[in-house]
């Protein structure tokens, strides 16, 4: 942007329409993620979404970023790819449960090893949407859904509980009913130096109903004033709590990023004289 | 010169034939050393096959000429892939427990009587233990041999020197007692002096080691790979270069992240590469087909071994070929190269780099176990700037100042400028979803045709450049044999032994299999009385992607079979010779 003026909440969307059904909670994400990025003044052109498969994984489409839309369970990969290979550029990835914890759920344990300095929004709507309301690996046990019609006899994942043992650096947790609370936390999760995870609770009225703003906010508390962010046995006991949904940061702790690890390693390299093609092609000599 | 040392895990086989190959590449010989092992890490047995010549090599070795046993307990292992040259040579630790086989014979049916020769005994003797007896061996060797010793022992020195200096000494002067073996009787009589070869730097690589250095040439930026025989020697290999030129290597967490963290490098603008094998392949299959549909450039190594499954993981076959050419659902167009021996890995990974980023396009370059693990001498200059496809480039950017971008335009050349993050006002979104022009998702099949008929005009204009085929042999020949990757090496070894004896005959080697360069093939046949298509592929894959393609196969000799056991130049020789008598 070469003019100085303040980068506004709508220079970030696209004039690509939202194809969501009324009332999705994914709506208020896309929303909380403008203002965020205006927040942040993020140039457009230095920042990229990426997305897997699902209803929420459409949401790269309305951001006006460069952005990529790939295949069902494979944003965090990609994502790696391309933050690794341009830590220059912001990147964030979005999708829903299904993609995040099924599909795609073999790569959490690995992008939190790496503490890339990335975010990854989960749109959990607790049902797989796009696929028209089959069960997914969040889903409450006992509930009734196209493959589920006597109830569902698998408990669900706990989406902070995991995030929390698989070491990523910064956990929080939102509700799309509270876009303020919401934005503050895509702020806070952009800034923070490592890989940030938010798990947002965003409804899909379609199969899972327009009461499930109601029970989530009757569930939702903000995280305890007292409670430690560093401390994540704390965090965990936040996380395991049956009947409230803790709602900021859960759990930050700051570690090198893998891009810093990635840097020293280089200079590693160069001190043991690896440094192109020729010196490669010498060490074959006979 | 074809040799064979044989052994069990801890008898130091790879380490002597190792030696014995430097020492004769430094003579300027052309050597290739094949390993072979047992199913165990540890303590399995092993083999070395090493050919040694002025003159160059293609085919897998047949006779065996120099025959150097540890231990004979190995034998039952290796038994059916041993052919032993008429006079060949063998030679047996007097102190092996094993007792040698009953009967052992020659290709021209004659008996051969191994010789005993103390290894263990000079070993013992020199050393104190039974360690050096491959060092004896070797001294033994590089007497019978006629190759200098000086710099086999400054290898053995530094191969040793953590072991400290008495260690050393010792080793040295069990390198001599076997000098002093081949100055003795009975050796003395059965010196075979190697000639010398060209004076030349000579580099000594795997096919491995050729891929990742071509990678290197061509700008490599970034590699994710998972482990997987046989071609993690090509992570093993960017993981140390790559670092320290600025580029990121990163150790996946399965097969498909790797290929998602190649297209999202790629999406970044860097030059992305994979490597894997069969398995690794199957799995990354959907993902290629995202590669394809957003036109993302990236270079993916298949090193093929013996299949399906697990399979035949320490194996070479060339049955990959309808996965790198058809693996992912709809349909997806990609480019797919081969490569015949360790100078052609080298090659083909510059070219797949360059055809990768030229047409926006997944390139897959499928090698196979035999050259991917097989060592060759390599000249210097051959590697570089003095290679056969040398030509390095990079993907096509929007210009700055141009009015509206439309990353997949379709009014001009199906190559379109690729934007990467960054690029100010050049901000485009793309999606595996069937996209419109400026990559917004779409469901129009009108859409869907027009980004097809784009994305096929790339590989048109892609088989345009290349060719694809080049043809070996005298212009006069009335016979020849179509093939590809590593079954190439024995088909120019048979074809060149079959012109010598005055049945000219020549090899169409296919170096692109996808788009495949179908009028090259089927010109190159209907010139000829006689074809014959030799692949290591039970179901014959190469030559139905040929019919499947309309090259006219009629009556051509199809030689197909399971992996395991390559061609030899010589076998092949004598199957065109029965069959075409």
């Amino acid at each position: 942007m070469s003019d100085a003026k303040p980068l506004r909440w709508n220079d970030y969307r696209s004039d690509l329409a939202p194809v969501w059904c009324p009332g999705c909670g994914d709506y208020s994400v896309v929303a909380a993620m403008y203002r965020a990025l205006a927040e942040l003044q993020i140039p457009p052109h230095e920042l990229a979404v990426i997305s897997g498969i699902g209803c929420s994984s459409r949401l790269p489409g309305y951001v006006n970023a460069f952005g990529m839309n790939t295949i069902h369970g494979r944003a965090i990969p990609v994502a790696t790819g391309l933050k690794t290979a341009r830590p220059d550029t912001t990147v964030i990835a979005v999708g829903g449960d299904g993609d995040g914890f099924s599909i795609g759920g073999g790569h959490l344990p690995h992008v939190a090893r790496r503490n890339l300095d990335m975010t990854y929004i989960v749109m959990d709507n607790r049902i797989y949407g796009l696929t028209k309301g089959q069960t997914s690996p969040t889903t409450p046990q006992g509930e009734r859904t196209a493959t589920s019609l006597y109830g569902w006899p698998e408990t669900p994942a706990n989406p902070i509980g995991l995030a929390l043992a698989y070491g990523m650096s910064f956990v929080a947790q939102s509700f799309a009913g509270d876009i303020k609370g919401l934005t503050k936390l895509i702020v806070q999760a952009v800034r923070w130096p490592g890989f940030s995870f938010i798990e947002v609770h965003s409804p899909c009225v379609t199969y899972r109903g327009h009461d499930q703003y109601q029970l989530i906010r009757e569930r939702a508390r903000p995280v305890p004033e007292d409670h430690d962010t560093g401390d994540r046995a704390g965090a965990f006991r936040l996380a395991d709590d049956p009947d409230h949904l803790y709602l900021g940061v859960i759990f930050q702790r700051e570690n090198s990023t893998f891009g810093e690890r990635m840097d020293e390693l280089r200079v590693h390299a160069q001190a043991a004289g690896r440094v192109g093609f020729d010196s490669a092609v010498s060490r074959f000599a006979v | 010169m074809t040799l064979f040392f044989m052994g069990t895990g801890g008898d130091g086989v790879i380490t002597v034939g190792s030696l014995l190959l430097g020492a004769a590449a430094r003579q300027g010989l052309v050597c290739h050393m094949s390993k072979s092992f047992g199913p165990q890490i540890r303590g399995g047995e092993s083999a070395a096959w090493l050919q040694l010549s002025p003159e160059p090599i293609s085919s897998p070795p047949h006779g065996v000429e120099i025959m150097v046993v540890l231990s004979w307990r190995a034998y039952p292992q290796f038994r059916s892939q041993l052919v032993l040259a008429p006079g060949a040579l063998v030679f047996q630790d007097s102190a092996d427990p094993t007792e040698p086989p009953a009967e052992l014979l020659d290709s021209a049916g004659q008996p051969v009587v191994p010789i005993a020769l103390p290894f263990k005994e000079l070993s013992l003797e020199e050393t104190g233990g039974h360690m050096a007896r491959n060092i004896v061996a070797l001294g033994a060797l590089l007497g019978l041999l006629h190759l200098p010793a000086e710099a086999v022992r400054a290898a053995v020195s530094k191969r040793l020197t953590k072991r400290g200096a008495a260690v050393v000494e010792a080793n040295l002067r069990a390198l001599d007692r076997g000098l002093g073996l081949a100055a003795a009787p009975p050796l003395e009589a059965l010196h075979r002096p190697l000639p010398l070869g060209d004076q030349r730097e000579q580099l000594l690589l795997s096919g491995n080691d050729a891929v990742a250095l071509g990678a290197l040439y061509a700008g490599v930026e970034f590699f994710a790979g998972y482990p997987i025989t046989p071609a993690s020697e090509i992570l093993i290999n960017l993981a140390a270069e790559l670092p320290g030129v600025g580029g990121s290597v990163i150790q996946a967490e399965d097969e498909i992240a790797a290929m998602s963290m190649v297209i999202g490098a790629s999406f970044g603008g860097r030059k992305a590469m994979t490597a894997t094998s069969g398995p690794g392949l199957s799995l990354k299959s959907e993902a290629i087909g995202l590669a394809i549909l957003t036109e993302t450039p990236c270079v993916i190594i298949n090193v093929q071994r013996g299949g399906p499954s697990t399979g035949l993981p320490t194996r070479t076959e060339q049955a990959d070929l309808n996965l790198a050419i058809y693996g992912a659902h709809g349909d997806a167009p990609r480019v797919v190269l081969g490569a015949e021996d360790v100078q052609g890995c080298f090659d083909a990974s510059v070219k797949a780099f360059y055809l990768a980023e030229r047409y926006q396009t997944p390139v897959i370059l499928v090698t196979d176990q035999l050259v991917a693990h097989r060592l060759e001498t390599v000249p210097a200059s051959a590697v570089g700037a003095g290679g056969r496809f040398t030509k390095v480039c990079r993907r096509l950017e929007p210009e700055p100042d141009q009015g509206t971008y439309r990353r997949f335009a379709l009014n001009g050349s199906p190559v379109t400028p690729m934007a990467s993050p960054g690029m100010e006002g050049r901000i485009y979104r793309t999606s595996g979803i069937v996209h419109n022009e400026d990559g917004s998702p779409s469901s129009d099949p009108e859409v869907h045709q027009a980004m097809s008929e784009k994305i096929a005009a790339k590989l048109a204009l892609l088989l345009e450049e290349m060719g694809g085929t080049r043809i070996e042999g005298p212009v006069t020949a009335r016979q020849g044999f179509v093939a590809w990757g590593s079954t190439v090496g024995a088909a120019l070894d048979a074809a060149r032994s079959a012109t010598a004896a005055g049945q000219p005959t020549s090899v169409l080697v296919v170096e692109l299999l996808s788009p495949l360069p179908v009028q090259a093939i089927s010109a190159y046949i209907l010139e000829l009385d006689r074809v014959a298509v030799p692949e290591l592929s039970f179901s014959g894959q190469f030559a139905r992607l040929m019919r499947a393609e309309g090259v006219p196969l009629q009556g051509a000799l199809l030689l197909n079979r399971a992996g395991g056991r390559p061609f030899t130049g010589t076998e092949l020789l004598s199957i065109i010779q029965e069959s075409w008598s």
